[in-house]
């Protein structure tokens, strides 16, 4: 079943090589590229049946309960290690248990594409990434096809991170929307797609958020990276947020619960 | 007749300079370039870009490339080097080619691993 993802993934880099580099004279990104293959993934995967990079299968669209302890896919390593700096490619060299950087490259990417594709429009998402978008800094254009929704696009980092905290509810609103309790369903190009709620405490770790404690001897960090810090590691009934400017040269982005 | 002499003797005294002392232009003139590096491409085919203020884009090539990948990402740097005729012989690069630009050294901030966390259970 994985040889199907797999093939996917590989499938997209193919169709992204003709369309961005030889249509357009493009040079995207790596990890914007990865992610667009890791997000047609996730968009195919209820088509052929298999798991993707979510980690399961699901009849009914709705994610798995909290506890369900999941440690397939993407989403369980994405946790461990949110706190891994955006738009770099970790490519090369493995830490200590053996585990090449670059998963945590893959992980990151693919829960950030999972957000942008259940809150800006699903599979045109992808087809416009795939377009108009070589980095970071080309999103909030390329993704500005529905209206009132610039602001959120030019927020999406710490709109995601903020996302992921509150996957256990399903009554949140746009922009904030891992899970609505069943499918996101979507029409382009003739076709039907749907993609299903997703919860980060589903997974056998939930995602990492320091203590303040903790945050305090962090003394010298990654550029370009999003940490959780706060007092508890589930908001689901009570949340406040407060982050910081998320702009192309901002360095550090830093999510406060409260 | 002398002058026909005088002047064949010259140009067989100069003739090296021209050919086998000529040196290779691109290979030949140290460059450096400020520009943001961006990886490109997909794994495993990546390769460093360098995008210039004035928007050209040059393909890094040399044995700093390893070590130049972990360069943060999107960050302005100056590299130094020559322009390459060297082709690695990527498809990529055959079809689409940058222009080739060998790098020498180069400063930049590199994302230093060791900063990185480690909490996967039973490492």
């Amino acid at each position: 079943m994985d040889t199907l993802s797999t093939l996917v993934h590989e499938f997209q880099h193919m169709i992204n090589f003709y369309q961005s580099t030889v249509s357009r004279n493009h040079n995207q990104a790596t990890w914007l590229n990865e992610l667009l293959s890791m997000s047609t993934e996730d968009l195919l995967s209820e088509k052929l049946g298999v798991a993707g990079p979510k980690g399961f299968t699901t009849s009914d669209g709705k994610a798995p309960a909290e506890g369900s302890d999941i440690s397939e896919g993407r989403l369980w390593y994405y946790n461990l290690y949110p706190d891994t700096p955006y738009d770099a490619w970790l490519s090369d060299s493995a830490d200590s248990s053996g585990d090449p950087y670059v998963l945590r490259s893959y992980s990151l990417m693919y829960a950030y594409g999972a957000y942008l594709m259940r809150n800006f429009g699903g599979p045109e998402v992808l087809q416009r990434l795939q377009h108009d978008a070589t980095n970071y800094s080309d999103l909030p254009d390329a993704l500005n096809f529905t209206s009132n929704n610039t602001e959120a696009l030019n927020n999406s980092i710490p709109l995601f991170n903020a996302s992921v905290l509150l996957s256990s509810r399903t009554d949140m609103e746009e922009s904030l929307r891992f899970n609505i309790d069943g499918w996101f369903n979507y029409t382009f190009g003739g076709q039907s797609y749907r993609l299903s709620s997703l919860d980060f405490y589903s997974y056998v770790y939930p995602p990492h958020i320091y203590t303040s404690e903790e945050a305090d001897q962090i003394t010298s960090i990654p550029p370009r990276t999003f940490y959780f810090i706060g007092e508890t590691e589930n908001i689901s009934d009570k949340y406040h947020i407060e982050t910081s400017s998320a702009t192309e040269d901002a360095d550090i982005f830093v999510l406060l619960l409260k | 007749m002398h002058k026909m002499r005088l002047v064949s003797l010259l140009l067989i005294i100069a003739l090296p300079l021209f050919s086998g002392g000529r040196r290779d232009n691109n290979e030949s003139v140290n460059l450096t370039l400020r520009g943001k590096l961006i990886l490109t491409g997909n794994e495993p085919h990546t390769f460093l870009m360098l995008v210039c203020e004035d928007n050209r884009k040059y393909q890094l090539t040399g044995d700093l490339l390893s070590e130049m990948k972990q360069a943060a990402p999107g960050q302005t740097v100056l590299v130094y080097g020559f322009l390459s005729e060297e082709n690695p012989g990527k498809p990529l690069t055959n079809s689409f080619k940058l222009p080739l630009f060998k790098v020498n050294s180069w400063d930049a901030d590199k994302i230093n691993k060791n900063l990185l966390p480690e909490r996967k259970p039973g490492s």
